[in-house]
């Protein structure tokens, strides 16, 4: 009852009557000015309890840590590789913010990556694995363990023209891969290219009921208007079952902290209780003997660790929302609505209980997104499903923060492979169910179209 | 790492040859490219080893990698002993560079002949008050500096009615009493460096009492066993001795009503040089030179003034071109920080640090703050509160005890193996520290019959 109370208060109440509210709730900082840079990493110590702090600090000493290849003299910090794409999470997250396409084919991947799979499911149901490279191509292996090969980006471009003349380029990944080490890839093989994602809110994003997303699904449904949102059913190797999928550009992780054991295992090659065994294919024999050597410690890193780093991305604040009362901003909210952005893009939702991070509890966000999946048409498809997930559905993408973007990293990449340079080239992405939506964009006059950027910068 | 048979394999494999070929694009309805496999024709690679955090490390790899295509950067982590520890059991034929704040490591692999000489720009070649920064011979360049100071909440020092800190000494005013932290040398990475720029900036005995004065206004708590600026940031500690590069405007209090963070470099302070060289078995000696001859070219160095690095140039001339740096570690009168000493004597600092100041702390404050009231009731006259003072910040060593190399040998720490244990303290150590301890206990004791008699 709730549950479509709250549902239906996001349909009838007008865009402009939507309070002013923190865009996390009490999870919310303004930026510093002339800071903006460091906008993604502050936490709000005053909302954490004090018996805490010491394991947010631990958390965010392991997220910023650049790992270690085993043995050493820190084992707590040992466990990179046998094969791995980056040495930290702050590699592809720099400023806890988003990874960069490469700009060139002569361009290493430095902060994206490369999921690989082959018709079929593994045994929940997810990707099945490229039998020689496994399900994310690693770059670098340790001294004695060959990288799996290098991936590389050529772009495409077109041009798009707007209904006032105005002419846009967009541009388009074409993947490529050199220096394979273990013969070549599957005949089937499907591929997903995806920058790293910001890493803030996570905490309340998880913290929404699940009751909460679904009821979403079901008003976009019963709206017939054309979007519809499904919500991944993913596998939640912590409670061994099925359960709503809310991160990843798939929505295929659970929880954040499988998110991050996930990335752990996949970018980096470190163990956890979630991924404890090394990503490791039988024809790599090189990977196979490191795998096999008895003084190797799995899990490397320990389930109080993986706790800690959680706790860390749960206390990241979220930054809130600049420049509410301009008027330029406020149009390009109205527009926002009306161009019908914010069916997707769900500018309001609630958290639940919240026993790990109490403070997350109970609160009001605005993080525009309905966690959910669309199909974005053709142009974005990777062909690759995951889960639930076909190959042209991807989550909506919260946009809180997404204004600071450009301060936090010294590019502007958007979209699950970094293909738009900016929010417009973003927008005229959109396909499928985010059809209408970008042709309302593309009929906008110029000041309109300003308008509207103006307020996802204001974010 | 090298394998059983000490066998050095740090080449990636590769398949050269292949044909530029469309793979299958398989999957969905989806128009996606078909994959290409491309040969890696040219590619070159240097192999870095480094304990530089990873901001500092993904600027001056794409920078280097943009600039010499086709060339990449392979890093390799670990912190200074355990990269020694690697470097001596094989290391040292898998890696090109060895680029990070280490300096012991940098002397000893010299003197181990593990480093090839470099022939770096001169003019990157500085000197501190006369002190060389880089290696006279030529094995070691040094290509940063980290400044040691303070780090203060403007808004917290406010509060307690003080002007903001200028030099060490300023901490130990005791309305500052539980609102300083002091990094244990012991336990924080840097803190051997902080603890000697007051002990050769103010000599052996004024330092120590200095120290000791300031570790009055101490908890010695977590904050005091980690690097971290948050209780500085967020007000509830006023001031923090602190390395310049941990003050960045992330760490600003997210709650604006607690002030921002400020760092102040006291008037004779260390500014201690990393280094970078390389192998003398370097795998790629080319590109080996080409990243070290980037990283100490003028470009570069301003790159450490970005935002996201914060670091201070080893080129003069950058600080002629950025005269609003408040750092000025070449302008004369600064500290020759001598860093061989640091090193020669650090576990004998560390262990004094511990008996002498963490120890017998709960007790020594209590007497701070007796000394404190007696001075505000105007009890005794100022050469018996300068007795007091004088038993509170005495050091166990004197200057002449603490030059001896079999004391400094007896206390140096132990280079270890992966998954050795700490060894166990030698009889003869710990009866120096049981003497040490009954010492200060007695000046504890004299200082509170002293105080008592007032």
């Amino acid at each position: 009852m709730r549950t479509a109370a709250f549902v239906l208060s996001l349909v009838l109440v007008p865009p402009l009557a939507l309070a002013q509210e923190p865009a996390g709730g009490d999870f919310s900082v303004l930026p510093v000015p002339g800071a903006e840079r460091e906008a993604f990493q502050r936490i709000l110590w005053e909302k954490i309890p004090n018996p805490l702090w010491d394991k947010v600090r631990s958390g965010r000493s392991l997220t910023r840590q650049t790992w270690v290849i085993s043995p050493s003299l820190e084992p707590r910090i040992a466990g990179l590789g046998p094969t791995y794409n980056r040495p930290s999470c702050l590699s592809c997250h720099p400023g806890n913010g988003r990874g960069e396409a490469p700009a060139s084919p002569a361009d290493p991947m430095r902060g994206m990556l490369v999921r690989l799979s082959v018709p079929g499911q593994d045994g929940h149901g997810g990707p099945k694995p490229e039998p020689h490279y496994g399900d994310q191509l690693n770059e670098f292996g340790i001294p004695g363990v060959p990288g799996e090969g290098e991936a590389f980006l050529e772009w495409a471009t077109h041009t798009e023209r707007l209904a006032d003349g105005q002419e846009i380029e967009l541009r388009q990944p074409k993947i490529g891969f050199r220096h394979l080490a273990h013969g070549p890839l599957h005949a089937g093989l499907m591929t997903s290219v995806r920058i790293a994602p910001p890493i803030y809110g996570l905490g309340l994003l998880e913290a929404v009921p699940e009751a909460d997303i679904l009821a979403l699904a079901k008003a976009q449904k019963a709206a017939s208007a054309g979007v519809a949102g499904q919500p991944n059913r993913v596998w939640d190797a912590a409670r061994r079952r099925e359960a709503l999928g809310r991160f990843g550009w798939k929505a295929n992780q659970p929880t954040t902290r499988q998110q991050i054991a996930g990335a752990l295992a996949g970018d980096m090659g470190i163990t956890s209780d979630i991924s404890p065994e090394p990503n490791c294919p039988s024809v790599q024999s090189a990977c196979a003997a490191i795998k096999a050597k008895a003084n190797e410690r799995h899990p490397e890193i320990s389930t109080a660790d993986l706790d800690d780093m959680t706790l860390y991305h749960f206390a990241l604040a979220v930054p809130d929302a600049r420049r509410q009362n301009d008027p330029q901003v406020l149009t390009g909210k109205a527009l926002f609505h009306t161009a019908g952005c914010a069916v997707c893009h769900q500018p309001t939702l609630k958290t639940g209980a919240f026993p790990t991070l109490s403070a997350l509890a109970g609160q009001t966000i605005h993080p525009y997104t309905d966690l959910l999946l669309h199909d974005m048409g053709p142009g974005l498809a990777d062909g690759r499903p995951d889960y639930r997930a076909n190959g042209q559905q991807w989550r909506t993408p919260p946009l809180w923060g997404i204004g600071l973007a450009e301060a936090v990293n010294p590019h502007t990449g958007l979209l699950h492979d970094g293909r738009a340079r900016n929010l417009l080239e973003a927008i005229l992405w959109h396909g499928g169910e985010g059809e209408q939506a970008r042709e309302a964009v593309r009929r906008m006059s110029a000041g309109e179209r300003d308008a509207l950027l103006a307020f996802l910068k204001a974010l | 790492m090298s394998n059983e048979t000490g066998h050095i394999d740090l080449k990636r494999r590769r398949l050269t040859g292949l044909l530029l070929a469309a793979g299958v694009a398989g999957g969905f309805c989806a128009p996606r490219a078909a994959f290409a496999v491309a040969t890696g024709e040219g590619e070159k690679r240097v192999v870095v080893l480094t304990s530089y955090p990873e901001e500092l490390i993904a600027r001056f790899q794409k920078a280097f990698e943009q600039a010499n295509p086709g060339t990449r950067v392979e890093i390799l982590w670990r912190h200074s002993a355990d990269a020694l520890t690697y470097l001596r059991r094989g290391g040292m034929a898998e890696i090109d560079v060895y680029w990070t704040p280490a300096p012991r490591n940098f002397a000893l692999l010299k003197a181990e002949g593990q480093l090839a000489k470099l022939a770096p720009d001169p003019q990157a070649l500085s000197a501190i008050a006369g002190h060389p920064v880089s290696d006279p011979d030529g094995y070691y360049a040094a290509f940063e500096l980290a400044g040691y100071g303070i780090a203060y909440n403007p808004e917290a020092v406010k509060q307690l009615g003080l002007p903001p800190p200028r030099d060490w000494r300023d901490l130990s005013h005791h309305a500052y009493r539980g609102r300083v932290q002091m990094p244990i040398p012991g336990r924080v990475g840097f803190a051997p460096v902080m603890a000697e720029a007051v002990l050769q900036g103010q000599g052996w005995e004024e330092g120590w009492a200095q120290l000791a004065a300031i570790a009055a206004n101490v908890d010695f708590g977590s904050g005091d066993r980690s690097p971290d600026v948050d209780d500085v940031a967020t007000g509830r500690k006023a001031a923090r001795m602190s390395i310049d590069f941990f003050i960045s405007p992330s760490r600003r209090n997210a709650n604006p009503a607690a002030g921002e963070l400020a760092f102040v470099y006291p008037p004779r302070t260390a500014f201690n040089p990393a280094h970078v060289a390389i192998s003398a078995h370097a795998p790629h000696p080319e590109t080996a030179k080409a990243f070290v001859d980037f990283l100490l070219s003028t470009p570069a160095q301003e790159m450490l003034l970005e935002p996201s690095v914060r670091r201070l140039p080893v080129r003069r001339e950058v600080y002629a071109a950025h005269p609003e740096l408040s750092a000025q570690p070449f302008a004369s009168g600064n500290l020759a920080y001598d860093d061989a000493l640091r090193r020669d004597r650090q576990g004998l600092v560390a262990a004094l640090f511990d008996v002498a100041l963490v120890q017998p702390h709960t007790e020594a404050v209590a007497l701070w703050n007796a000394v404190d009231l007696a001075w505000k009731e105007q009890r005794g006259n100022d050469a018996r509160r300068a007795e007091i003072v004088a038993l509170l910040t005495a050091v166990p060593v004197d200057e002449r005890a603490q030059r001896d190399a079999g004391l400094r040998r007896l206390f140096a720490f132990p280079d270890l193996a992966p998954g050795q244990p700490e060894p166990t303290p030698s009889a003869e150590r710990l009866a120096v520290e049981a003497r040490w301890k009954t010492e200060t206990r007695a000046r504890l004791d004299t200082a509170r019959r002293l105080l008592q008699a007032l």
